[in-house]
């Protein structure tokens, strides 16, 4: 499977504290990519780098097949943008934007851009200065969805919209990406809303990718675990050994914080003399708040 | 493409353009108001050169501030959007800035001609004593490399990032407080005032900005 | 973003401000020039009482103390720290001198000035305020020394106004100022004998360069309808002087006799053409008249201006009157035209910038 965007060991320092370091992201063409992580803690300064905003100083970028920052023309004719923050001119009422945003892109579908004005419920005679917060953001994916892109980067394109709003807005996008085996890479804290619609994950932490996988895999792989009658030394692990602390009073044991559990894993404390208690099934905040408490362990 | 570049620029300094357009239109008209005597056999030349020449100044004036307009009114929305939507765009980013400086030379160009078409007519309605000429080609003509040198500049500072806004000012004030330390030092050397005659005489930049602006002279 | 709008503008206040200068740097230079004639033409009378009245004794003990340089005609006293701008003063004094009156300069008188020093014009010299440079210094310098010049040569023309206001302009600027000065006057001034020397006609043009000291007979160059409008302008002051009458004869009934006699009694003189056109004329006849022109000058005793120009340049008044406008209609200024080359500087250098626009860190990409 080709990958829309591929980084190798990417770095950028930003001011003196903070640095994107040894970023190395694989996202699979026609896939839809979330990319989570706290608030700053890279996404958008990576999505900056991926698309040729910010010069990299060091490693490598390639999306849809093209280095960026060399031949970011040729990928931003094909890929839609929607920033953190509204980038359009306040000036501009709809119609003006989407004409102006028309001119640049040859592959600008005028029926799909009028269609999601209606479905939006955008009136094009109204100033951009003059839109709700929800009406801009519904704004900037009609933008981007208008251009007909193969690559959609979204960066945290509902945060601040109201339920109803998030929903139209991501309905919209899941339609056009039924539509076409484009790519979406969208960045959010909103954990439970990239549940529902991606399929890999990858999850960023002071700069530094922690964990990238399919989506599945993340759900279902994070797992709590009370054990009992553990040895101190625990290693040859078949699952990966997030964390491991005392349990509460009430139940005694520890609580360990597994990654890639499987059933069969089960004869592991077998064996080396442990009992196993319970699983606990973690949806994916949890399981997300576990991996980002394991990373920032020190000596992690 | 340029064509939305141009409107985008025309929203947002369509009235100072407009304001700068009628400005230069009268100005000419004003410099020669005392030329239109009722009494076409008596012009006394020698008092209608020192009039225009008291208005002369207002013409490089204008061209700066024409130009000043049209070189910052060219970014303001950009700067106010951080120029992400500028840098996402899918056209190599020196494509991008001509497409605005074009479009910005496009509507300067309106208060050009309209100063064409001032001097012309004030050319016409001005009784000439003999031995003057009337020169509105001239005039305009100069008047448009004044301005267009102006947007130039101005254009090429707002671009720029705030590190380079930094760098210019640093020269500058580093030069002047060189300067007066220097003279506190007793030294009679100067600094600025060399620089200064370099870029005001040819081939420095500001000489265009010089000499006699006279719609009418000998 | 707030800091980098601030800073934005601040830059280009700072570009806004040095691309003002222009604008009011020279309307401040040519007051400067007005300013510093003055001082100049009032340094140059100190200079010549000072050279009357000092004693021998002083002067030998002052110049104890000064280095003296001599050049010329001209010998100079200064401090000897200033050796090297007196040097320049000198050199840059003599050779204006040579190129106005020739380069056998014999005929001029010698002159003792001194520059610094107790007695002698300060150098640095403070201006209206403001002090000099080195540049400032050498011309203020080489001023007071053709100043003194210039007056004590004019007060040899003691009885011939004409050539002592002549030579009394002859330094106010340079050569080809003074012809695009004269040009002006030329081309601008209304009267009819003015316009007709403009237009070619010679003998109008001796007419116009003609001075008298009576005012009557300078009135009478005038065509009547330029008298009426001499004493029109001059109306209010000429009224306030209780001589209402005659102006009304002239201005209302139009009587040509009124207006030459209120000019006559008023001293309303105003001469065709101004002193520098004599200088210049001058000028021309010593360029044709070569080495010695000033001399054969001095010693010459012929009344009429024109002869003896004509005299001391050897050829005709015709001939000399048609070298001197011929001269002076080619020294018309550029006024606005554009030079190509100033227009081609101003293109590329707004070419230049506009490339700069597309090199600035954010607008690169490599």
């Amino acid at each position: 499977m080709s990958n829309a965007i591929e980084t190798k060991n990417l770095h950028r320092r930003m001011g003196k504290t903070f640095e994107i370091r040894e970023l190395s992201l694989s996202v699979p063409t026609g896939s839809i990519y979330g990319f989570l992580g706290p608030n700053g803690s890279g996404k958008t300064t990576t999505i900056r780098l991926m698309l040729g905003l910010l010069r990299h100083t060091g490693g490598s970028c390639m999306v849809l097949g093209r280095p960026i920052p060399g031949d970011a023309p040729r990928v931003l004719a094909r890929t839609g943008y929607v920033p953190e923050r509204p980038h359009l001119y306040t000036t501009f009422t709809i119609g003006e934007a989407m004409r102006y945003h028309a001119a640049f892109y040859a592959t600008w579908d005028g029926r799909r851009a009028e269609e999601l004005a209606r479905r939006f419920g955008l009136d094009q005679t109204q100033r951009l200065s003059r839109l709700s917060k929800g009406e801009t953001g519904k704004l900037m994916m009609l933008l981007a969805l208008a251009q007909s892109p193969d690559l959609l980067v979204l960066d945290e394109p509902t945060d601040g919209l109201d339920p109803v709003v998030r929903r139209e807005v991501l309905s919209a996008l899941l339609d056009y990406v039924s539509q076409r085996d484009a790519t979406v890479f969208i960045s959010s804290h909103l954990v439970h809303e990239l549940e529902r619609i991606c399929d890999w994950v990858g999850v960023m932490d002071y700069g530094r990718l922690v964990a990238e996988m399919p989506m599945q895999t993340f759900k279902n792989g994070i797992k709590r675990l009370r054990v009992t009658e553990a040895p101190s030394l625990v290693s040859d692990t078949p699952f990966v050994l997030l964390a491991r602390e005392t349990g509460d009073g009430l139940s005694g044991g520890e609580v360990w914080v597994v990654r890639g559990w499987q059933d069969p894993m089960k004869q592991y404390f077998e064996g080396v003399g442990a009992r196993l208690r319970e699983v606990v099934d973690l949806d994916l905040e949890e399981g997300f708040v576990e991996l980002l408490r394991t990373f920032r362990a020190p000596g992690a | 493409m340029f064509r939305q570049i141009l409107y985008t620029q025309w929203k947002w300094s369509g009235l100072g353009i407009v304001a700068a357009a009628l400005a230069s239109f009268v100005l000419p008209i004003l410099t020669v108001q005392g030329a239109g005597t009722s009494d076409p056999t008596w012009i006394d030349a020698r008092a209608l050169l020192p009039a225009l020449e008291y208005w002369s100044r207002a013409y490089p004036a204008l061209a700066l501030a024409i130009g000043l307009l049209g070189g910052t009114m060219a970014w303001t929305n950009d700067h106010r959007g951080r120029h992400v939507y500028a840098l996402t765009l899918p056209l190599p980013r020196w494509h991008y800035v001509l497409l605005r400086y074009g479009a910005g030379l496009a509507l300067l160009l309106v208060p050009v001609l309209l100063l064409w078409a001032g001097a012309m007519l004030a050319g016409r309605m001005a009784t000439i004593p003999p031995g003057l000429h009337a020169y509105p080609h001239a005039l305009a003509l100069r008047f448009g490399l004044a301005v267009l040198l102006a947007y130039s500049i101005f254009f090429a500072v707002s671009s720029g990032t705030t590190r380079t806004a930094g760098y210019v000012i640093g020269v500058v004030a580093g030069l002047m407080v060189l300067q007066v330390l220097i003279l506190l030092s007793g030294s009679e050397t100067r600094l600025v005032a060399p620089i200064f005659d370099r870029l005001v005489t040819l081939p420095g930049p500001f000489e265009i900005f010089g000499g006699r602006w006279m719609l009418i002279d000998v | 973003m707030c800091s980098a709008h601030v800073h934005r503008r601040l830059a280009g206040a700072i570009v806004l401000a040095l691309l003002c200068a222009p604008i009011v740097v020279a309307p401040a230079r040519a007051q400067d020039t007005a300013e510093y004639r003055e001082l100049v033409e009032r340094l140059a009378e100190r200079a010549q009482t000072l050279a009357r009245t000092e004693s021998s004794t002083v002067r030998g003990a002052e110049r104890g103390r000064l280095d003296t340089l001599t050049v010329g005609r001209l010998t100079l006293l200064f401090p000897p720290q200033r050796r090297a701008l007196v040097e320049t003063v000198g050199r840059t004094a003599w050779d204006s001198l040579a190129a106005a009156f020739g380069a056998d300069t014999t005929a001029l008188q010698r002159h003792v000035i001194t520059l610094g020093g107790p007695g002698g014009f300060r150098i640095p010299e403070w201006t209206g305020g403001q002090a000099t440079g080195p540049r400032a210094d050498l011309e203020f310098a080489v001023g007071v020394v053709l100043g003194t010049v210039r007056d004590t040569e004019a007060r040899r023309f003691h009885g011939d106004p004409w050539f002592r206001d002549a030579v009394r302009v002859m330094f106010l600027a340079e050569p080809r100022l003074q012809d695009e000065a004269v040009y002006e006057e030329l081309a601008t001034k209304p009267w009819r004998v003015v316009r007709a020397c403009y237009d070619g006609d010679l003998a109008e043009c001796d007419s116009a360069l003609a001075v008298s000291s009576d005012a009557a007979t300078t009135a009478l160059r005038y065509t009547p309808e330029e008298r009426r409008r001499i004493v029109g302008r001059e109306r209010e002051v000429i009224t306030s002087l209780r001589s209402a009458a005659g102006t009304a004869q002239c201005v209302e009934a139009r009587v040509d006799s009124a207006c030459v006699d209120v000019m006559r009694r008023f001293y309303l003189t105003e001469q065709p053409l101004s002193p520098l056109a004599r200088a210049t004329l001058m000028r021309t006849a010593f360029t044709l008249g070569g080495d010695g022109s000033y001399a054969r000058l001095l010693a010459s005793d012929e009344p009429e201006f024109l002869a003896r120009l004509a005299a001391v340049a050897g050829v005709t008044p015709e001939t000399l009157l048609a070298e001197w406008h011929r001269q002076i209609l080619a020294a018309r200024p550029k006024s606005m035209m554009l030079t190509r080359i100033s227009g081609w500087i101003a293109f590329l250098w707004a070419a230049a910038f506009a490339v700069a626009a597309t090199r600035s860190s954010r607008w690169r990409r490599d």
